[in-house]
């Protein structure tokens, strides 16, 4: 079974997409097949950063690059 | 002499004070503020150049460096001064584009050893600073100290900028609980920055700045915008307290300013 994720990123531009991912899917393996580097990013669910490892359910996602610069 | 104002003053800030959300009494709660500015580079710019212009009457500016040609596509608060200090070269500035404002420089790093003692005397912290190690070290103070913080960041063509009240609102920490490994994310030295990026997020941490002197408006408390020029989007990020933040959390592993917390990588 799948699960619908609408996925709005924000790391080197804006883009959002709707897609779906294998249920038990972790946030890592999501990042994995976005190809986005998990040391760089948080992924924000309901306003709050999720634990990588955990399970990405039905919901609205935000990835967030982290950045430095002044 | 009107009020606290001299004739020049009421000329000067006339604009301010016709606003009825500002007016004279707004006027003189920023004549009498203190802004300390972290960095006076690419966001550091704008910020002391609205800052001053604002009549916010003391400002504090931190940096260590020395104006490099390299800045100038959009540090705009440093023409002709290439090999001055940063913090003299914006004191400079200050000084002729309003008379009012006292400028205190501080010409070194922010450090664990130092920060406290410098951010104490402030009502308001702005970080536009470059690196991560000075961010963690700033966001830590200011919520160990419950000091209002106006957060901002840049890199290539995108910029976030956030508000932090510490006890009302969630910190930077409870965004990003660890700074990533060093070498993961490039700086704008290495990546490059659009110029006229920092305009834009430095002016609106300046905008924040002023509004919580003012006690007007809501502020990003909460709320985290994020800029991309090349699509001309803001895009409003919601962002909550998080209770296991280190920094703010329910049972916060950051009570202290320890200096081994903020080397480079950043070990918190």
């Amino acid at each position: 079974m799948s699960i619908k994720v609408n996925l709005k990123v924000l790391a080197g531009g804006t883009s959002e997409q709707t897609i779906e991912v294998e249920e038990n899917t972790t946030y890592e393996c999501l990042l994995d097949d976005l190809e986005i580097n998990q040391e760089t990013v948080i992924v924000l669910k309901d306003g709050q950063a999720v634990p990588l490892d955990g399970t990405v359910t039905s919901s609205d996602l935000t990835i967030l690059k982290i950045v430095s610069g002044g | 002499m009107i009020g606290g104002f001299n004739n020049e003053q009421i000329r000067r800030y006339s604009r301010h004070i016709i606003l009825q959300e500002v007016g004279g009494k707004g006027q003189e709660k920023l004549l009498s503020s203190k802004v300390l500015c972290i960095g006076a580079g690419g966001l550091g710019s704008p910020i002391i150049q609205y800052l001053a212009a604002a009549g916010v009457g003391t400002i504090g500016i931190v940096d260590d460096d020395v104006v490099d040609l390299s800045n100038l596509q959009r540090q705009v608060i440093h023409g002709g001064n290439v090999d001055v200090p940063k913090v003299e070269s914006a004191k400079q500035f200050v000084n002729k584009l309003n008379p009012d404002v006292n400028v205190k420089t501080y010409n070194h790093r922010i450090t664990p050893e130092n920060i406290l003692d410098i951010i104490k005397d402030y009502d308001i912290v702005v970080d536009g600073s470059d690196n991560f190690a000075t961010r963690y070290l700033v966001n830590d103070a200011c919520v160990l100290t419950g000091k209002p913080l106006s957060h901002g960041s840049i890199f290539r063509f995108e910029g976030q900028v956030t508000t932090i009240l510490p006890n009302e609102g969630p910190c930077y920490r409870c965004l990003f609980e660890h700074a990533p490994p060093a070498g993961m994310v490039p700086s704008c030295q290495e990546a490059g920055v659009i110029g006229v990026l920092p305009g834009i997020i430095g002016v609106i941490q300046a905008t924040e700045v002023v509004k919580y002197l003012l006690d007007l408006g809501e502020l990003l408390v909460g709320r985290m915008i994020y800029y991309d020029a090349t699509q001309m989007t803001f895009d409003e990020i919601k962002i909550r307290k998080n209770p296991t933040c280190p920094a703010c959390g329910e049972n916060p592993k950051i009570t202290t300013i320890e200096a081994e917390n903020y080397q480079e990588t950043c070990t918190l």
